[in-house]
């Protein structure tokens, strides 16, 4: 075991630290002409998890870059043709030290710790490639373990949702009220941050984890937010904790009857008419995603690959609209002519 | 009426529905116009006001690329900049808006307009609707000066790209900044380019294939159905007229 991983070891040695990536191969020699070597495609392997939006995403980030790339998509614990799946930490750097990329885009948590696994089984033998991670749950803490990594992050930001939802209602939109547990307390402040750009104040009402009864915090939080803090809108965070079907059923719904302002959500399903829990669900847009991260990618090509400082993780910019209309008109007045900026309009 | 007499009445119903096809199925359009309506939003516009056309609205160039080569539609409708990329595509009708077949473009950043002196050395935001090199060399000759590009694929992720602090300012049509000044209560600010016209949108006709005859009837066709749009289709497409 210890013979294969130093084995490993030497190769990714041999071929990461000698940077072999640049070198192409060498045209043959001709009578009276010297042998030239030019630069081949920069290639990147992309490491990701099955499933229609990571593939909608691949596609945005290989479009993007064009032929001046090469790209090996990798579906994790997937064989592709004669390459073996990679499923554990010996399979990806055999990989890495295979295909020699330029750089690694990472989509989805399981992807990052992958990676994480192989920088730390060779901590300090081996200059692995930069990485770009997205599709990852919280993708700032995901990445800390890694080195020489960036990101963008999954979650849409607040102002992004609420300057959307201000074109989309006559109603001022000035105080938008959240619901959270303190581990979202920093992404929260983070979303506060930005929304003063944009004059919204972000009001928080925090529940902690060891709650017992949550349903029943959420409700009194809802009383608050509405009756005493007055929020023009409600945030509700893709956080699993607060959306199981119990607490759904018990504390969401029984508190949205008394609130009549627009309820923002991140899950399509929720703003359908059968559901009547949101009112605009704004969902990250997957091939913009996917563009957004091969700009990345060519920024860190005029860095020559370098990723200097503390991990910098981008805002997604690219954003998939959804309004429930009959919920919208039941909480404001919908400014009708900007639902042609809405991708997806229920009636 | 006659076993023959039937057949015969019935084979000339064949025949006229058979040549009737292609102008029941309407002549190809494809539009890529990158604005802040959704292109669905336009398609179904359009579609409404054009029944005889079969109009596809693109939101991405890639997309478009890829059907031109594979379905040449009788016409595309795109700005100036991106007809350009099909050859093959000759403008027979161009937009205008306000009497003029151009719009000014212009830097909008937060706070403080970007100086000409430190647009090299910025990092500009633009709605990618040229493949990335021509793109650059669009933006380069806007701005005067080699700025970094960084690309977004519609015009709406421009704005937090500057509220992100992502880029130093976004290269955007005067129109989108007074929609963005509606959208946003952040300072926007605009510097103005010296060579900052851009062409509106026109309407390439595919030139005849050499050695083929030019198919006039869907020339005619599309040409009809887009100077009949009304005001507020037409507006869809940035433009008020066309000449």
């Amino acid at each position: 075991m210890e013979m294969t991983r130093m084995l490993l070891a030497s190769l990714l040695c041999a071929v990461l630290s000698a940077g072999a990536g640049d070198i192409a191969p060498v045209a043959p020699a001709e009578a009276g002409v010297k042998a030239v070597s030019a630069r081949g495609p920069d290639r990147i392997l992309i490491l990701r998890a099955d499933g229609a939006n990571f593939k909608e995403t691949a596609n945005g980030l290989i479009r993007e870059l064009g032929p001046e790339f090469e790209i090996e998509d990798r579906i994790l614990g997937s064989a592709d043709g004669a390459a073996p799946s990679i499923s554990d930490p010996g399979r990806l750097a055999a990989a890495i030290a295979k295909s020699r990329p330029k750089a690694l885009v990472l989509m989805d948590n399981d992807a990052i710790n992958l990676y994480a696994s192989v920088q730390k089984q060779w901590r300090d033998t081996v200059p692995f490639p930069p990485s770009i991670s997205l599709m990852a749950i919280r993708v700032d803490k995901a990445i800390g373990g890694l080195k020489r990594a960036t990101g963008i992050f999954y979650e849409v930001p607040g102002v992004t949702i609420f300057v959307n939802l201000r074109s989309l209602v006559s109603e001022p939109v000035r105080k938008v009220g959240v619901i959270l547990r303190p581990s979202m307390a920093d992404f929260v402040r983070e979303s506060a941050k930005w929304c003063k750009y944009e004059n919204i104040e972000l009001v928080p009402y925090e529940i902690e984890e060891d709650r017992k009864d949550v349903a029943r915090a959420i409700r009194t939080g809802m009383r608050r937010l509405g009756d005493r803090d007055k929020v023009d809108a409600l945030w509700i965070l893709n956080d699993n904790f607060f959306l199981t079907p119990e607490i759904i059923g018990g504390g969401w719904l029984p508190a949205l009857e008394r609130f009549h302002k627009p309820v923002l959500v991140g899950v399509e399903n929720f703003v359908s008419t059968r559901a009547n829990f949101g009112t605009f669900a704004i969902l990250p847009d997957h091939y913009g995603l996917g563009v957004q991260a091969a700009g990345m990618v060519l920024r860190l090509k005029e860095d020559d690959w370098e990723i200097d400082g503390k991990p910098k993780v981008e805002q997604p910019l690219a954003v998939y609209k959804v309004l429930n209309l009959e919920q919208a008109r039941k909480s404001a007045h919908v400014n009708q002519a900007a639902l042609v900026e809405v991708d997806r309009v229920i009636k | 009426m006659s076993r023959t007499r039937l057949a015969r009445i019935l084979a000339v119903i064949i025949i006229f529905s058979i040549s009737a096809r292609p102008c029941l199925a309407g002549s190809k359009v494809f539009v890529f116009y990158p604005s802040l309506a959704r292109p669905l939003a336009i398609q179904e516009a359009l579609a409404k006001k054009c029944p005889g056309l079969e109009i596809t609205v693109f939101g991405r160039l890639t997309d478009l690329q890829a059907l031109v080569l594979r379905e040449h539609p009788q016409a595309i409708l795109a700005q100036n900049a991106v007809l350009r990329q099909f050859p093959e595509y000759l403008p027979r009708l161009q937009g205008n808006r306000n009497g003029s077949a151009t719009e000014n473009f212009v830097l909008l950043s937060i706070d403080k307009p970007l100086e000409a002196s430190k647009v090299s050395a910025a990092d500009i935001g633009v709605v990618g609707m040229l493949d990335r090199k021509e793109m650059d060399a669009f933006v380069g000759n806007l701005v005067s000066g080699t700025p970094r590009v960084n690309r977004v694929t519609k015009v709406e992720d421009l704005l937090p790209l500057l509220i992100f602090q992502s880029v130093a300012a976004v290269l955007v049509s005067e129109a989108n900044v007074r929609e963005f000044q509606k959208k946003s209560q952040a300072h926007l600010v605009e510097a103005k380019l010296e060579k900052g016209k851009v062409g509106l949108v026109a309407a390439g006709i595919r030139a005849a294939p050499a050695g083929t005859a030019p198919n006039l009837s869907g020339e005619r066709e599309v040409l009809s159905a887009l100077k009949a749009l009304d005001a507020g289709t037409l507006a869809l497409l940035g433009v008020d007229a066309w000449k």
